[in-house]
């Protein structure tokens, strides 16, 4: 059964006023076993909406965050300690084969992370707290999987890709997308998906696409200045009551043309959908106005720290969204490709990002949220236990790492104060408990009470998967 | 409420019953359980050259015969058959997400329990273990019956139109009859959108509400099927299903394709032309074959005539695919793979009406495709995609210049030429005058050796000479033309002696400015000196292939059923063409009129144009899990009619529009409503939202800012400061092209205009056969907000009060712009509401200013665009 089946029914008997013929009778009639006849595609009037659907099996989690720490942060300095490399400091590594995404740059002298870890929290994970000393802090709340892997990938764009939508390739719906289509959304005046874009795009196509799904699942663009959403707000020289008039007049013109017509359900859903941009402008307005939020959260997110603004206004931005009902968030911060000088990089950008994922975390446990939201942060990929000596004699950087890579989790019936899976010796792959994209895209579906399986979509007749049939499996061992 | 739809429910069923089985049936394996089991279990057992556990599901006598674990079945006996037990534990098959349903494993009983009965003899032959069995079931699916020209239904004398013959059959065998015909103005707007895809002009309306005579309606169809207008619409149908794209897609890069769009204006003009539908087909097929084109001469003919321009450029059809393997795919070989497998796609889903993409993987799971199908198919267009000897996306596409832009670009290259010469001959002058300078610094008894040693080349100098020009006198050894600009810095006069020569080159770079620039044309041709082979891949992987040969060819069920193999429809390969001659034999079997696919699947697209929903409401899709035409006599009769009557478009748009069933308003009665809610019956005429480039096109057309000038180069696209996609990112240019019509702003993968991807444009991944048509917010922002909506409403206001009177007053001018916008006029309660939002908006508006006066109408005029009125067509 494919799950558009389902949101049109549900739709339909929701929605009792835009009447039953929307969905075309015979999907009911399929849907109810009234009619035996082979599995045939959902054909009549295909109606797609955001409004909340029954999962197939119950949901441990309703909403997501993600930060996505686009170009790969070093695993092996933050969350992955390997006392081998101290011991081989400066040496060639022995006897191994090290998958280089650019040979011509790579070296295979082993470099140390230059910072002692400590065991933190209860739980006594492992992880720099000179980099992350706000991790630290939240270590019993989180799963870290130090085991992440992406089959035959190695570049960035592809790697953000997989992690998305499931392939390198370009051109599939991307996993925001996949949830709101299997879920809907449990606000009606907000997008249902949006991607916080800090700075610029990523490099690549935009990483929100629906793609083969309907338009409606696309994530929504906020920016990390205004306008945050495009053609939210009128016209900035447009008298407010104008277009409250014009929205009052378009009603009453509407109106007077559905009595000449009625029962047109297409009719009567966009007089709503008036009605729904004219809430939408006013509640995504209220929910991106961080002035809202007390001193105090802002200072615990990071905002008066210039480094840490940025992200920090991203993570309020989204804990705002998440509260209201948007089912997943996406913060891009692609920043994390450390080819030379890796560890005053590093120094950087943990100072930008440690401190508001943690508050991220902390401040979701406080009001409450943490148990329904699964908040994950990661990168497309790792780095090499090697130096990379990128402009010979400038300070040396790490190369791409897409074999073996650390991402956390909090929330949403997952673990808390757990490590899972491991990488060689050497941090170079992942060897033990492995997840692939495909691994983490069916947690993530299993965790929000869908299967791989049946959220499928036909396009051009053809069956569209985040997973497809086999793929992924569902990472026991990191659920509560 | 509930009880009325319960009724409904009887109806329905009663109008479309399904097949189903009931307790008394008898069931056979054919009919009841093959499909069940080839759904479910043939993958493992039968269709894959090793049979899981030796059992071999795909007759019911191999049921019996059973596998490694025995007989599968005991006729007679359900409750001893091991493939019950199976099923019921949930053993077989062996995914959890992929059981039996209990109403399947029922049927499975009561089929083995009646005695496991077959529906005839079943073939003596074992089959071989992984080929697809096309059983009789298969090949006497509708679709692939031949096309047979139905009677048309003797119904009432006043029913002349064939099509109303037969909608009204049907109706009247469900008591139900048309709805009354709408009247003049609706019919009016809906012809329009329907035939050029935008609103009438005030002209229009004039003359076909003024024109009182019998043939009126007739008369304003003919007008608008002349109309330029009509192929910007009907192509962009067309598009759709072929995948129109200027950008090449497949990674992040989707690098531009400057080269699709003269394929756009082949497809319009064509459509403008009313080519007949067969020659469209075999020239975009095989265009470059009907001129004995190969990929070494094809730019020699492109540039000989137009007629060969023209059918090369037709090939552009096989050149849409989304195209990787030029922009560094991580995997060439598979980047490469994709194309073909797309270009394949797209042909079987625009001509054929079949999804055959599975098939490149494994049998069809559900249609007669076996995987040796898709081969075939592939065969037939692997020579203009050779694997072996790939042309990156640069090198297939023709540089084109008319005789008159040769013949311009020559003369200018002529005259620029001189102007080189005279500039040489100055330079080399000016530079014997620094020479004089340079010499005047030797002392004079050297003067005459100098020189002789200056005219001496390099090379040729004895070794006094060398040491004289390079040590002695180091600037007579640098001076050369090459160097000249270094000696004139050192001179007062150096700007004069520049400007003295440097004058003719700027002339000839000015002149070259206005040589013409070749416009570049993609073209499929093939490669005379190497046919490659194709091979089936196990499993779709490239580096996989079969060992076998496949030769192309057609679809195997619709081959004649003695062929063991395909019967070869059509030849291999054709030694009167230079070429293979494959797509020129396979483009002329699609069309010879014999094909029961290829003019059901187009007529029944051009019936979903004016009606919303074809006939069989999967326009891609006619295989066996399609439901049944809802009218399945009507659409063989315009299928064998189009086809009789050559291939000719124009004619069925009349047939069709002229139709009473067309006619119809589109009111619904509560009557009909209760019978046939969906209107599958064609009892009225459903009411269709504006398409994403009707929105567009139609707003600019009521604004008068509609620039309609046709063909030409896509219309860049790109981001505006606000972060959003639009046409021109924002910025208007002199020659106005970013107001034109939507089918020529550029169709960019990865970055679809925000308003037209907002009403449903579709994203080509590879093609689209059907568009949703959604209501959402974001549609409603754009409408509301976007700068767009802002300045056309403002542009529409200002038209308004152009062609208003001096003094009109408010009602003068909301009647004006009622009528712009939506062809009538508002009844009173419309006027009221409208007069007072103006004078909300315009308190005193005799001491408005203009501008003022303005900016209120278009605050109204946003609303017109805004409406439901607008918005859909009824």
């Amino acid at each position: 059964m494919s799950t558009s089946f389902c949101a049109s029914r549900r739709h339909a008997l929701a929605q009792g006023a835009f009447g039953i013929s929307a969905i075309g009778l015979s999907t009911l009639l399929k849907e109810d076993g009234l009619l035996a006849a082979p599995p045939k595609p959902n054909l009549e009037g295909e109606h797609y909406d955001l409004l909340p659907k029954q999962t197939p099996k119950p949901a441990q989690a309703k909403s997501m965050i993600s930060i996505f720490c686009g170009g790969g942060p070093s695993h092996l300095d933050m969350f992955d300690r390997k006392p081998l490399l101290d011991k081989y400091a400066g040496q060639q590594i022995p006897g191994r084969d090290i998958k280089y995404d650019n040979a011509g740059q790579a070296t295979s002298i082993v470099m140390p992370c230059p910072w002692e870890f400590s065991r933190c929290g209860e739980s006594g994970m492992e992880i720099n707290t000179h980099l992350l000393p706000h991790f630290g802090k939240i270590v019993d709340d989180v799963t870290l999987v130090r085991s992440m892997h992406l089959p035959n990938i190695r570049n960035h764009v592809a790697g953000m890709r997989a992690l998305t939508t499931g392939r390198g390739r370009e051109g599939w719906p991307s996993l925001g997308s996949w949830l709101t289509y299997g879920l809907g959304s449990e606000s009606q005046d907000l997008p249902a998906f949006v991607a916080l874009v800090l700075r610029k795009n990523p490099p690549g196509s935009p990483f929100w696409d629906s793609r083969q799904l309907p338009s409606i699942y696309q994530g929504t663009i906020v920016r990390d200045k205004e306008p945050r959403i495009a053609n939210l707000a009128p016209p900035a020289d447009l008298d407010p009551n104008t277009q409250q008039r014009q929205l009052d007049l378009l009603r009453e013109l509407n109106t007077i043309d559905l009595n000449r017509r009625p029962q047109e359900d297409d009719l009567s859903a966009r007089i709503a959908s008036y009605e729904l941009a004219a809430r939408m402008q006013t509640a995504a307005t209220d929910a991106l106005d961080l002035s809202k939020e007390t001193k105090e959260t802002h200072e615990m997110y990071g905002m008066n720290n210039s480094r840490s603004k940025g992200l920090a206004e991203a993570c309020m931005l989204a804990r705002r969204l998440v509260e209201r009902g948007v089912r997943f968030v996406q913060i891009w911060d692609y920043a994390w490709d450390m080819h030379q000088n890796i560890f005053e990089a590093l120094e950087s950008r943990c100072e930008a990002s440690d401190r508001p994922s943690a508050a991220l975390v902390t401040d979701l446990k406080q009001r409450g949220l943490l148990d329904s939201t699964i908040v994950q942060w990661g990168g497309e990929m790792g780095r090499l236990p090697v130096i990379q000596d990128r402009g010979k004699g400038t300070k040396p950087g790490r190369d791409h790492n897409t074999e073996g890579f650390s991402i956390w989790m909090a929330g949403g019936g997952l673990k808390a104060g757990h490590v899972h899976g491991a990488t060689d010796e050497w941090g170079h792959r992942a060897v033990e408990d492995i997840v692939t994209q495909h691994d983490f895209h069916s947690t993530i579906l299993h965790q929000m009470g869908l299967d791989t399986d049946s959220l499928t979509h036909l396009h051009n007749n053809q069956p569209v998967a985040l997973v497809e049939p086999g793929q992924g499996k569902v990472v026991e061992g990191i659920l509560a | 409420m509930k009880r009325s739809l319960f009724v409904t429910l009887i109806v329905v069923c009663a109008l479309f019953q399904t097949s189903s089985a009931s307790a008394e049936d008898k069931l056979t394996y054919e009919e009841h359980v093959r499909p069940i089991l080839k759904a479910n279990c043939f993958h493992c057992h039968g269709e894959e050259k090793e049979l899981a556990g030796g059992l071999d599901l795909r007759l019911s006598r191999l049921l019996v015969a059973g596998g490694e674990s025995g007989s599968a079945i005991v006729p007679g006996d359900a409750e001893s058959s091991l493939l019950i037990s199976y099923v019921e534990t949930g053993m077989m098959p062996p995914s959890e997400e992929q059981q039996l349903s209990a109403d399947d494993i029922a049927v499975l009983s009561r089929w083995i329990d009646q005695g496991a009965k077959t529906l005839r003899p079943e073939p003596e032959e074992t089959p071989v273990p992984g080929e697809l069995l096309i059983t009789t079931e298969d090949r006497e699916h509708w679709a692939f019956q031949p096309i047979v020209k139905p009677e048309v239904p003797a119904v009432k004398p006043e029913i002349a139109n064939p099509i109303d013959a037969f909608v009204a059959a049907k109706l009247s065998k469900h008591n139900l009859t048309f709805s009354p015909r709408a009247d003049k103005i609706t019919l009016l707007r809906r012809a329009c959108f329907d035939l050029l895809g935008l609103p009438p002009t005030l002209e229009q309306i004039n003359q076909f509400v003024n024109d009182e005579s019998s043939d009126a309606y007739e008369r304003m169809i003919d007008r608008l099927l002349s109309s330029p207008h009509y192929g910007e619409r009907w192509g962009r149908h067309w598009l759709d299903v072929v995948g129109y794209a200027d950008s090449e897609g497949y990674n992040d890069k989707d690098l531009i394709r400057e080269d699709a769009w003269s394929y756009r204006d082949y497809v319009i003009r064509s459509l403008n032309n009313d080519k007949p539908w067969d020659r469209f087909i075999i020239e975009q097929l095989a265009g470059d074959e009907l001129v004995q084109a190969t990929h070494a001469n094809a730019q020699g003919l492109g540039n000989k005539d137009s007629e060969s321009l023209e059918l090369l450029t037709a090939t552009g059809y096989l050149r849409m695919a989304p195209d990787g393997s030029g922009s560094s795919p991580d995997d060439p070989q598979l980047a490469r793979k994709e194309v073909v497998t797309d270009t394949v796609k797209v042909v079987s889903s625009s001509l054929l009406g079949l999804t055959v993409g599975c098939a490149e993987c494994h049998h069809h799971r559900f249609d007669p495709i076996p995987q040796e199908d898709f081969y075939r198919l592939r065969a037939i267009f692997a020579p203009v995609y050779d694997m072996e000897k790939w042309r990156m996306p640069a090198a297939r596409r023709m540089a084109i210049l008319s005789p008159e832009e040769k013949a311009k670009a020559d003369e200018i290259e002529a005259k620029a030429k001189k102007l080189d010469e005279q500039h040489d001959q100055r330079k080399e002058e000016v530079m014997r005058i620094i020479l004089g300078r340079v010499l005047e610094t030797i002392p004079e008894e050297q003067r005459e050796y100098a020189l002789k040693t200056f005219e001496t080349p390099k090379a040729k100098r004895d070794v006094e000479q060398t040491n004289f020009a390079e040590e002695q006198y180091p600037m007579l050894g640098l001076l050369r033309v090459g160097t000249l600009h270094l000696f004139l810095a050192r001179f007062e006069d150096e700007k004069e002696l520049k400007e003295s020569y440097e004058k003719f080159q700027k002339e000839a770079q000015e002149l070259r400015k206005d040589k013409p620039q070749p416009t570049y044309v993609r073209v499929a041709t093939e490669d005379t000196s190497h046919v490659p082979e194709t091979h089936v891949f196990h499993r779709g992987d490239v580096n996989s292939p079969e060992e076998a040969v496949i030769p192309p060819g057609g679809l195997k069920v619709v081959s004649p059923v003695a062929a063991k193999v395909t019967q070869k429809t059509f030849p291999e390969n054709n030694d009167s063409l230079p070429t293979t001659g494959r797509r020129l034999a396979y483009a002329e079997y699609l069309t010879n009129g014999k094909h029961p696919l290829v003019s059901r699947v187009l007529v029944n697209r051009f019936w979903m144009h004016h009606f919303g929903q074809g006939l069989v409401d999967t326009p891609g899709e006619f295989g066996l899990r399609s439901n049944p035409p809802s009218h399945p006599e009507l659409l063989d009769w315009l299928a064998a009619d189009f086809q009789e009557n050559g291939w000719k478009l124009k004619r069925l748009h009349k047939l069709i529009m002229t139709s009473r069933t067309y006619q119809q308003t589109s009111l619904r009665n509560e009557q009909a409503q209760a019978i046939d809610s969906d209107n599958r019956l064609l009892w009225r005429m459903p009411v269709k939202r504006l398409e994403a480039e009707l929105v567009r096109d139609a707003i600019l057309a009521v604004s008068g800012r509609l620039n309609d000038r046709p063909f030409g180069p896509s219309v860049p696209v790109g981001v505006n400061p606000g972060g959003v996609v639009t046409v021109g990112g924002g910025t208007i240019s002199d020659d106005k092209k970013e107001l034109k019509r939507s089918v020529y702003i550029q169709v960019r993968r990865t970055q679809p205009v925000a308003m037209l991807e907002a009403f449903d444009a579709p994203q080509m991944e590879p093609n689209c056969e059907r568009r949703v048509s959604s209501t959402v917010a974001t549609q409603s922002l754009t409408m509301l907000n976007s700068q767009f909506i802002i300045k056309q409403s403002q542009a529409f206001a200002e038209r308004v009060l152009e062609q208003a009177e001096e003094n009109a007053n408010a009602e003068q001018l909301i009647q004006a712009a009622w009528k712009l916008a939506l062809a009538d006029q508002p009844t009173t309660e419309e006027l009221v509401a409208m007069k007072s939002f103006l004078a909300d908006q315009l308190p005193d508006a005799d001491a408005a200013k203009p501008e003022e006066r303005t900016a209120a109408l278009a605050a109204l005029c946003q609303v017109l665009l805004n409406s439901n009125r607008f918005l859909y067509i009824d």
